[in-house]
């Protein structure tokens, strides 16, 4: 059966194939800004705080908790979220699970049928096509528009009568696009005027795991606060930069409260469970932190302003610690990103994200490292 | 002085469930599991407390029956329970 997926899960293989060979070459150094894990520039604070726990707690905290997490590190999130927000969420519209993808896998079992159209925002997070096929759902992809903003058009029109839902990140993985106010309230217009269009309600995946990192300072509109049929996906790990300890949450709008027992069987029925206790625990002391992205914020726009000198076209963003930049012209994304390892810089190919002709650069390393990653790149568009 | 039972098992109900000082859907008549202010846990520890503070024996079926389970229903079955013995 896994067979099935095949063609979606070949490209990241190929592509980790490609990394472990430039990591193991010795003759140019490579600089890894394909995956991001950063080791720099992280605000610790979460991480101190999990030390501590450690030390603090004894083995009875570290026991079994319900499917969708302890009700009240559920009810923490909940408040934090709708003093954040200004929300109305309870403990039981919120589940908490093992990282964003956990999260974003049991809201597509959970909330649609076998044989439901999806419409994805492209260029998008790899495995959303993934995820879908393996829940029977049939994914169509919707392009971003100019400046990789929404579409709006575009969805109006790829809107059917087996539409039942959206899936768009905010921030946009991997561009980075923050999607201002009046375009989540244009979204969510279009999604009303399409549920009266087909009588059928819409369901709307926000994937908010880049949430908390927002580098130049605006507010983050919520599609929940405009559309009762939203799913919020977060994740801890992200925000923390903790992604290995797979911490994050689904929150349930108010069009979807009665599904809550859906997700929890969900969660039972594919084995995800809640994250740690050991992570719950953490959950209850920062969830209502913001973590700091000072340093991120100067590296993006240092490397942005480097790049479109040099003659890149990189595409404008407000978040993430992605860069998402156009390959010259009439090179192939996977050829572009070949050129570039050859060279001692990793990025990842935007075929990947389901969007030919980009790469992505993750800053995840000191600001010396990007600077000869920056003359590497110029190389690159030079030869 | 009579003791204000309320505000003893609001306090530890505070306690127990992590409740915030400046929480505005808090109060002695919400329903604690529904609202999450509890836990199966915290249910268990408050039926413990309400023994060992007031010397009374609460039964599993009283306190099923509390609908809803909030610090004035608690109150008030612990004001009973004592104004029969």
């Amino acid at each position: 059966m896994w067979a099935d997926t095949d063609d979606l899960a070949k490209p990241l293989e190929e592509f980790a194939a490609l990394h472990g060979r430039t990591l193991r070459s010795s003759s140019t150094k490579p600089i890894d800004l394909s995956y991001p894990n950063p080791r720099a520039g992280r605000d610790d604070r979460a991480f101190t705080q999990l030390r501590e726990l450690v030390r603090d707690l004894d083995q009875d905290d570290l026991q079994y908790t319900p499917f969708g997490g302890g009700t009240l590190v559920r009810r923490r999130v909940a408040e934090a979220m709708n003093r954040r927000y200004a929300l109305r969420l309870r403990h039981r519209d919120v589940v908490l699970t093992p990282g964003a993808t956990a999260a974003l896998s049991v809201t597509f079992a959970a909330l649609f049928r076998p044989g439901d159209e999806i419409l994805v925002v492209t260029p998008c997070w790899m495995d959303y096509p993934l995820y879908l096929r393996r829940s029977g759902l049939t994914m169509v992809e919707v392009p971003s528009g100019p400046g990789k903003r929404l579409d709006l058009d575009g969805l109006r029109a790829a809107c059917g009568p087996r539409t039942a839902g959206v899936v768009i990140s905010q921030p946009a993985c991997p561009t980075g696009v923050l999607h201002s106010a009046a375009e989540i309230r244009g979204l969510a217009d279009v999604l009303h005027e399409c549920e009266r269009r087909f009588g059928r309600a819409l369901t709307l995946v926000s994937d908010e795991a880049h949430r908390d990192v927002i580098w130049d300072g605006r507010p983050v509109s919520l599609p929940m606060q405009v559309h009762p049929g939203t799913v919020s996906v977060y994740s801890y790990g992200k925000a923390w930069s903790l992604q290995g300890q797979r911490v994050g949450y689904l929150a349930l709008g108010p069009g979807l409260d009665d599904r809550a027992t859906d997700i929890e069987r969900a969660m039972r029925s594919t084995g995800f469970a809640a994250p740690t206790a050991l992570m719950q625990h953490l959950v209850m002391r920062i969830a209502d932190w913001e973590p700091q992205h000072e340093s991120l914020g100067d590296d993006q726009r240092w490397i942005r302003a480097r790049l479109s000198d040099a003659g890149y076209d990189v595409v404008p963003a407000q978040g993430t610690a992605f860069v998402y930049v156009r390959c010259p012209e009439g090179v192939d994304d996977t050829e572009f990103v070949r050129r570039l390892a050859g060279l001692g810089v990793l990025a990842m190919p935007s075929s990947l994200f389901h969007e030919p002709g980009y790469f992505r650069l993750a800053l995840n390393t000191t600001r010396p490292q990007l600077v000869v990653a920056a003359q590497r790149l110029d190389q690159a568009l030079n030869r | 002085m009579p003791q204000d039972v309320g505000a003893v098992v609001e306090k530890f109900v505070r306690s127990a469930g992590q409740v915030s000082d400046d929480d505005p859907h808090f109060d002695r008549r919400v329903d604690l599991i529904e609202m999450g202010y509890l836990d199966s846990v915290g249910v268990v520890e408050l039926l413990a407390y309400v023994a060992a503070e007031f010397g009374l024996g609460i039964d599993e079926e009283t306190w099923a029956m509390m609908d809803p389970l909030s610090i004035d229903q608690v109150a008030a079955t612990i004001r009973a329970g004592r104004d029969a013995t």
